[in-house]
């Protein structure tokens, strides 16, 4: 092809081959989040589990599974609320928080944490335990250089489908 | 209870992806206020250009500008007539009233209240009037979507450097641009191993897209339709182009793709630079003369 010219590109690993981990980034912690959906607004935790009856309803109304019945709220004087989630995809675990006003529309979404994974099923509750308990503040091990990728890889489907469940979760059991 | 810092990043789920976007400036109020507005700004340019939302220019041009002349916010009639020039340019093999063909082969739902696009319906049917009007000589569906994103981190950034940030960059699931006083290292997907990057480029003024058929939730879609014939799955090999801005970049990635050979006259005039890269790691580069706010990374470095 005229004007081309060869190129040699040196590939870099996104996850270190010594750990089992995985290309990750970390935005905000659940607090920083809560106070950018709601700037100056006092949360208190809010946990909620819902019953399999709520969990039914939740399901019918979302179109879309409820695959764990335990609630991560926190809820304001006003009865403004945030909830946080996770969503995993096919090779991406997605951390976000919901804010809903207390007129049950949403105030915004914010991603807490990305994760990636090409190595390890991310299904695997093995893997998934390794970060249970894991605050922002002590960071996996992760190759913090690589933060400008372009080529995209995912859609925001599953965070979409997230943010219908917890709207109908709020509508159902968090009035 | 926000920590004390002036460079801070945030994403969030828009424009069909995840937008990332950080900055750096005196204070942390200054920043997250820049980064509000940034958001503001993408979310702006989805409700405008949305094929999927139904107040959005794009779907009231499709129920109506057949019938009479919509007027559309100037945003979205620079956006398509960028997407004309470049279906002018290409000779029709960019073309983005593709959306009939996305919907028939079920990657977009069809839109309510829309009548059937017309199968020998193109780009030229898409008539841009004065007083920011759009007229259809006859039924189709415009489907803007990867350009809208280039665009949109267009804009993002614009509003971000308003609000008197000294750094900042927009990253919309892979199309991004950065402008900061020091060199940001961007990196692109192998194609043949998701798990690899290849450290690129440096940038510090200009904007990178990359357009490659990755393995998405379905497993085979390759992400460019080729106008003339349909889906175009054949080729696996990822274009990434180097431009002043990402509506440029964007909408380039997809003229090389579809026509490496023949695309060089066209980048260039465009002061725009490519690379293209093979499963197997091997890559191509079109170069450029004029200087643009990037250069090549070394690659004896890493990460």
């Amino acid at each position: 092809m005229e004007g081309w010219r060869p190129l040699l590109l040196v590939p870099v690993a996104l996850v270190a081959p010594q750990f089992q981990h995985a290309h990750a980034t970390q935005y905000l912690n659940e607090n920083e989040a809560i106070s950018v959906l709601f700037p100056g607004i006092p949360f208190r935790p809010f946990p909620v589990r819902l019953s399999d009856e709520q969990r039914r309803a939740v399901e019918k109304r979302a179109g879309v599974r409820v695959r764990n019945p335990e609630l991560r709220a926190w809820r304001a004087p006003d009865g403004a609320v945030v909830v946080v989630d996770e969503v995993l995809g096919k090779h991406e675990m997605i951390t976000y928080a919901v804010g809903i006003r207390p007129d049950g529309t949403v105030r915004g979404v914010e991603v807490l944490e990305y994760r990636e994974s090409y190595g390890y099923e991310i299904r695997n509750p093995e893997w998934r335990n390794q970060f249970a308990g894991k605050s922002a503040a002590a960071p996996i091990a992760l190759d913090a250089d690589i933060r400008n990728i372009s080529g995209a890889t995912l859609s925001c489907k599953h965070v979409v489908e997230g943010v219908r469940r917890i709207l109908a979760t709020h509508d159902i059991a968090l009035r | 209870m926000t920590s004390p810092c002036a460079e801070c990043v945030r994403a969030q789920p828009l424009l069909g992806t995840l937008v990332e976007l950080g900055a750096v400036g005196s204070t942390t109020p200054v920043v997250e206020a820049a980064i509000d507005r940034g958001f503001v700004a993408l979310r702006a340019v989805h409700a405008r250009m949305s094929f999927h939302e139904a107040a959005s220019d794009l779907s009231r041009i499709h129920v109506e500008a057949w019938r009479q002349p919509v007027r559309v916010h100037p945003w979205t009639w620079r956006v398509l007539r960028v997407a004309r020039f470049l279906a002018m340019a290409t000779d029709g093999a960019f073309d983005p009233t593709v959306g009939g063909t996305l919907v028939a082969a079920g990657r977009l739902p069809a839109p309510a209240f829309v009548p059937a696009p017309a199968p020998e319906g193109t780009w030229q049917d898409v008539v841009l009037l004065s007083g920011s009007r759009v007229w259809l000589r006859r039924p189709v569906l415009i489907d803007l979507g990867g350009i809208a994103k280039g665009f949109a981190v267009d804009r993002a950034v614009a509003a971000m450097r308003l609000g008197g940030v000294s750094a900042c960059r927009v990253n919309a699931g892979g199309d991004l641009r950065v402008w900061s006083p020091e060199p940001q290292r961007v990196s692109v997907r192998h194609p043949g191993r998701p798990d690899w990057v290849l450290p690129l480029v440096d940038v510090w003024n200009g904007a990178v897209a990359t357009s490659a058929p990755y393995r998405d939730e379905t497993g085979t879609w390759s992400g460019i339709v080729d106008p003339a014939g349909g889906p175009a799955g054949g080729t696996k090999r990822s274009v990434t182009v180097f431009a002043s801005t990402c509506l440029r970049a964007d909408a380039l990635t997809k003229v090389v793709a579809l026509a490496p050979s023949a695309c060089t006259g066209l980048l260039r005039q465009l002061g725009a630079e490519a690379v293209i890269i093979e499963t197997d790691g091997s890559a191509r580069h079109l170069p450029v003369d004029r200087r643009g706010g990037w250069r090549l990374a070394p690659q004896d470095s890493r990460g």
